[in-house]
């Protein structure tokens, strides 16, 4: 089959979304199995199986993986991350009473670091983690194209459904969650340089 | 009181009933499930290798040497049931057939 290679490189590179352990263990059957489809479904075929296939088993094995081996660093940074951005969000909206929740989210986050001997050994790992810019980015990106949304033209007399409301709502707190993670992430990162 | 057994996924089932008969690699065994489900259960490689993994993870089958294919090109990856995931294979056989004699008796009295 002509630009088989293609079709595999592109595979390849999708499969890059699987944990890395679960790569490493099956990568070469994953592509082989996918070389043996091509042969015998043709590209269109086997694109549709395999893009419905990657779309489920991606976020499933990661997901696996983490209810597996859960990381209480992980868990911590999240609950930290979704603390500060759902902080910011409520000072921009000016829902003060979800602000407070927030908060009381961020230091029973904090507690739980500060008891946890395994997370405060694994902190040291996700300290070094340079993808603090990359959630900051993705969270400011994201914030801005909602921005932009907002201000379209003729929007501001538009009256909102409760469907786009939340979604816009949800929207808007991933966003600050994500500049929460950055935030989080890149204040690891600060702090264990400058101590050592 | 009997133990209750929690239905298996569909493509962990296939998988271990296709393996009932014998030893085999990940891409026959897809096709087999394919067949042997009419063409129900259609399996991408990361279903079936996650699928595989979580069955070796959970000792109902294990890898065994790698053969080489009939056309000889390359090595591929065995499994076959381990005694655990026989005894899996036939007490999930064992549940459809109680379902299917249930349902059957209902349907042979006009219930469905």
């Amino acid at each position: 089959m002509g630009h088989e290679h293609l079709h595999l490189a592109l595979y390849r590179g999708l499969c890059r979304g699987y944990p890395r352990t679960f790569r490493d263990a099956y990568g070469e059957d994953l592509s082989a199995t996918f070389a043996l489809q091509l042969r015998e479904l043709g590209a269109a075929r086997c694109w549709l199986r395999t893009l419905r296939d990657l779309t489920v088993t991606v976020p499933s094995l990661h997901m696996e993986q983490r209810m597996h081996q859960p990381n209480p660093t992980h868990v911590i940074a999240g609950c930290l991350a979704v603390a500060v951005g759902g902080t910011m969000a409520a000072l921009v909206t000016g829902t003060s009473v979800y602000g407070i929740a927030f908060l009381l989210v961020a230091a029973a986050a904090l507690a739980a670091a500060t008891m946890s001997r395994r997370a405060s050994k694994s902190a040291i790992a996700l300290a070094r983690s340079s993808a603090w810019w990359k959630f900051l980015g993705a969270g400011a990106v994201s914030l801005a194209a909602i921005v932009v949304l907002i201000n379209q033209p003729g929007a501001e007399n538009q009256e909102l459904s409760s469907a786009a409301w939340s979604l816009m709502m949800v929207s808007l707190l991933a966003s600050f969650t994500l500049i929460g993670a950055g935030i989080v992430l890149g204040s690891a990162r600060f702090l264990r340089r400058r101590h050592g | 009181m009997s133990k209750r057994v929690k239905p298996m996924p569909a493509a962990s089932l296939y998988l271990l009933l296709a393996l009932l008969g014998g030893e085999n690699h990940g891409y026959a065994l897809m096709h087999l499930v394919e067949e042997q489900s009419d063409g129900a259960v259609r399996m991408g490689p990361g279903t079936l290798y996650g699928t595989l993994n979580r069955l070796l993870e959970g000792g109902l089958i294990v890898e065994t040497t790698g053969q080489r294919s009939s056309d000889g090109a390359e090595r591929r990856r065995y499994y076959q049931l381990t005694a655990q995931g026989d005894r899996v294979a036939r007490l999930e056989l064992d549940r459809l057939r109680s379902l299917v004699s249930r349902f059957d008796g209902i349907v042979g009295l006009g219930g469905v």
